[in-house]
């Protein structure tokens, strides 16, 4: 029997995925979970999973398709199915014109005679047969964006024109260089850094913010960190600790908990905490759910599994956008302070510095101290000042003595 | 042999028109078409044309108002729907002249006729005999034999382009040449007019023509006056038009060159030689002022017989052999006959210029008035001019030329005025409606004596 493999939904802001590989070719024989295709959405990188075993009849998409969820992008059957296959496709094809028919946007021209002409399809395309592409829709587009005439790119394969022979055309070419000492070269943007700077200039837009700093005398977590390894053999990170001290705070202030959506703060019953994890293509912030009915372990578990999809792109979207707290930790690259930006529509964001030991003036005496400066962005439209301070008075309370935890 | 009233052969405005009319007044009638019935006007003529003119005012009005900022940006049209649009009107209009000939009991011969001895036509194998014919076998586009003519195309290639041409050279500024030209340079392309004569519509009032020059040329054509077309080559898709002015041949490139020099009688199925019709020096049926041909009982009317080829000369030149074959004697008045070029902004005029007034012995005096002293015409956006031929002595109406938006609608008021030679006296007590772009008409009659009332 015939398998159309669909496209499945990539969460619930966006319905569109841009393909960004196809790993099987027509004929190739596929296991049920094997990935077929991974497309890209504008949060993750989704790995669209054969639910089948057979044969791969035909395939639907191609690398740079933008395709919405439902969309077919893969046949499979086995051999009988692959001919009847065949025959079924044939009739609708040869009922269709022989004309090429123009698309709906090309046929469309400015009005506005000094606007820029709507650009036709390369001659050589849009001559050949729709099945004769000469260059993948991400070659084409980077093409395009560079000013790289196709026909002077070469096929590494000799087939079709793929985006790394457009690359590496380009970085051959020495069309760019001239005289002009201005030369830059466009830097594509792939989905992710879209969306990181759609967000980012949203919430410069919109929230207004405002900075409180704490330094916390990181002692008492330091020496939960390594009692917990000593006891359970655990590693858990100062991130997971804070996730704990965030719960347990947003107890008594539930505005931590609370997201700015459609006008309104709606305040959610349970804390879920995103962690910022840098990639180096970009910024991720998987959640952990429900916070606050995990324990410190089950905490650890959630961040390192989350920080593990996220290096390897496995993150799903619905792993993201659904707190109301982030973190963001620098200490690790030895950054003392610094401020980050509320990830809309959460409340607040911590910006994390490394742990110094730095001199405490202690009964007469300066004695050395473990500290860590927390600087908290708050979305003024639901905290105000003295709220966030409170707040953080109680947070750094239970990071300076986190027995208190317990409570 | 099947016998007729009147046989009419062709079935575009003339020949559907006389028939009808003949019918109506009680004759059988059989009408002959070897095509669609509406002749050149209703399928590559003047609707087809306007249906294009109409889409490219629109297109300009918007990019006026997005010039204002009254529109925030102009948008996109797309010109294959507009060819599908002008090809459902065009079905409408075909449609609804056979309907008319069926309510008239009109019998349509699909076929090409030949007309033969003594009022007989044969048509696909069979004969007709009627005790009257009327030729209404038109005109097709004159493609003059330069070399490379295959390269270019006529004006019905022209209005059936599937995409505007990016380059659109136009050898021909008469009527045809500069209203496709007009229609192409609102749809976004760069067109060029070449024009044999030293001047365009030599026959005109030359104040209006230097006013319809400037509009043309605001609106983007490239009109050069003077260049003989030696030849239109061909290199791929790529076409390049040569021509001679002032003894140097200059050459321009084009993507697509319309031949539009002028129109040739249609004598398919009319052996003249052999039935003994008489033809004048240039190729059309001659025929007198009742429309009758040396021929006892055959009449031609419209662009076989030459004079101004125009739909409503046709309709015109149809009611007189209409008449005269029904036994009132009728004959044709073209001192009347409005003459209209759907430029963008269009010219119209009727009667007579200053200079051929003076050649009749009148005292010509010009009267004119600018579109920028009309309320409706700022309103609109429109400009143009109205111009007024009046007699010094007499004060009648001799002629009228109005360039600019509705030029084309307000040539029925003016015509009404020329037949009726209106006095200047007339003029001062007709009321126009206001606010009107007709008002101007008024007013510029009134300035042949300097009585304008919204002119300094």
């Amino acid at each position: 029997m015939i398998k159309e493999i669909k496209m499945p939904s990539a969460g619930q802001t966006t319905d569109q995925a841009t393909i960004c590989s196809v790993n099987v070719k027509k004929g190739d024989i596929v296991k049920r979970g094997d990935i077929l295709v991974e497309a890209e959405t504008d949060k993750a990188t989704l790995p669209v999973e054969s639910f089948a075993n057979g044969t791969v009849i035909d395939i639907k998409v191609s690398e740079g398709d933008t395709v919405d969820a439902g969309t077919v992008l893969m046949v499979i059957g086995d051999a009988a199915d692959a001919a009847s296959y065949k025959a079924e496709a044939v009739a609708p094809e040869a009922a269709a014109p022989a004309a090429p028919a123009v698309k709906e946007e090309d046929e469309y021209q400015p009005i506005d005679k000094n606007a820029a002409p709507v650009k036709k399809a390369e001659p050589a395309v849009s001559a050949a047969a729709p099945n004769e592409v000469k260059a993948m829709p991400n070659a084409k587009q980077l093409a395009k964006q560079n000013n790289v005439d196709l026909a002077k790119v070469t096929s590494a394969n000799g087939g079709l024109i793929k985006k790394s022979d457009v690359e590496e055309f380009m970085k051959n070419s020495s069309v760019k260089v001239s005289d002009d000492e201005d030369v830059y070269a466009v830097e594509p943007q792939s989905r992710m850094r879209k969306a990181i700077a759609a967000r980012m200039l949203q919430s410069c837009n919109e929230i207004p913010s405002f900075q409180i700093s704490i330094n916390i005398d990181m002692t008492g977590a330091i020496k939960l960190k390594n009692e917990v390894l000593d006891a359970f053999g655990v590693k858990i990170s100062y991130n997971d600790i804070m996730c704990k001290a965030l719960a347990v705070t947003a107890k008594e202030f539930p505005l931590l908990n609370a997201r700015y959506e459609n006008n309104e703060i709606r305040v959610c019953n349970h804390t879920n905490i995103g962690i910022a994890v840098g990639l180096d293509n970009g910024l991720v912030v998987p959640v952990v759910k429900h916070v606050d009915q995990l324990s410190l372990k089950d905490i650890a578990a959630a961040n390192k599994a989350n920080i593990g999809k996220a290096r390897d792109g496995q993150l799903l979207p619905s792993d993201m956008g659904c707190g109301s707290v982030s973190l963001s930790n620098l200490g690790m690259f030895d950054v003392d302070e610094f401020t980050a930006i509320v990830n809309p529509p959460e409340s607040c964001i911590f910006a994390i510095g490394s742990i110094r030991t730095e001199p405490v003036f202690k009964e007469g005496v300066f004695v050395p101290c473990s500290k860590c400066n927390v600087t908290v962005s708050f979305d003024h439209r639901m905290i105000d000042g003295s709220y966030g301070a409170k707040l953080l008075k109680k947070f750094k309370a239970y990071m300076e003595n986190p027995s208190l935890l317990l409570f | 042999m099947e016998q007729f009233d009147l046989l009419v052969i062709g079935a575009g405005p003339g020949g559907y028109s006389s028939a009808i009319e003949a019918a109506k007044a009680g004759l059988k009638v059989a009408v002959f078409e070897k095509d669609n019935v509406g002749g050149t006007c209703l399928n590559v003529g003047c609707i087809p044309t306007k249906y294009l003119l109409d889409k490219a005012l629109a297109m300009d009005k918007i990019r006026n108002l997005t010039g204002d900022g009254i529109f925030k940006d102009a948008g996109l049209f797309s010109y294959k729907k507009i060819q599908a649009g002008k090809d459902a009107v065009v079905g409408k209009l075909t449609g609804g002249v056979s309907a008319l000939f069926k309510a008239n009991g009109i019998q349509l011969v699909k076929g090409e006729a030949a007309l033969e001895k003594g009022c007989k036509v044969s048509c696909n194998g069979s004969e007709y005999e009627g005790k009257n014919v009327i030729i209404a076998t038109g005109s097709h586009p004159f493609m003059v034999p330069i070399s490379g003519v295959e390269n270019t195309i006529d004006s019905t290639q022209a209005l059936s382009l599937q995409q505007v041409p990016k380059r659109f050279c136009v050898i021909g500024g008469g009527v045809i040449g500069l209203e496709l030209a007009s229609a192409f340079a609102s749809f976004g392309s760069d067109v060029t007019v070449l024009e044999m004569l030293p001047d365009l519509l030599p026959k005109e009032l030359p104040e209006a023509v230097k006013v319809l020059k400037i509009a043309i040329k605001k609106h983007g054509l490239n009109v050069i006056t003077g260049a003989k077309v030696l030849s239109a080559a061909r290199n791929g898709a790529e076409k390049a038009v040569s021509y001679e002015k002032d003894g140097k041949t200059e050459t321009i490139a084009a993507d697509e060159v319309l031949m539009a020099i002028g129109r040739k009688p249609s004598l398919n199925g009319i052996d003249a030689k052999a039935i003994g019709l008489e033809i004048d020096k240039k190729g059309f049926i001659s025929v007198n002022d009742k429309m009758q041909t040396n021929l006892e009982g055959v009449y031609a009317i419209g662009d076989v017989c030459g004079g101004y080829q125009l739909a409503h000369a046709a309709y015109a030149e149809g009611e007189v052999a209409v008449s005269n074959i029904l036994g009132i004697a009728k004959t044709l008045d073209v001192s009347i006959m409005p003459r209209c070029i759907f430029t963008i902004p269009c010219f119209s005029a009727v009667g007579i210029t200053a200079e051929q007034a003076k050649e009749q012995g009148f005292d010509p005096v010009v009267g004119s008035f600018n579109y920028q002293g009309n309320g409706m015409a700022l309103a609109e956006g429109a400009s143009g001019s109205v111009f007024v031929i009046m007699d010094r002595k007499t004060k009648t109406t001799l002629g009228i030329q109005i360039v600019g938006e509705n030029a084309s609608e307000m040539v029925s008021f003016a015509s009404s005025e020329v037949a009726n030679h209106t006095t200047l006296d007339q003029w001062e007590q007709k009321i126009v409606a206001h606010p009107s772009l007709s008002e101007m008409v008024k007013e510029a009659a009134l300035d042949a004596f300097k009585l304008a009332v919204h002119k300094i």
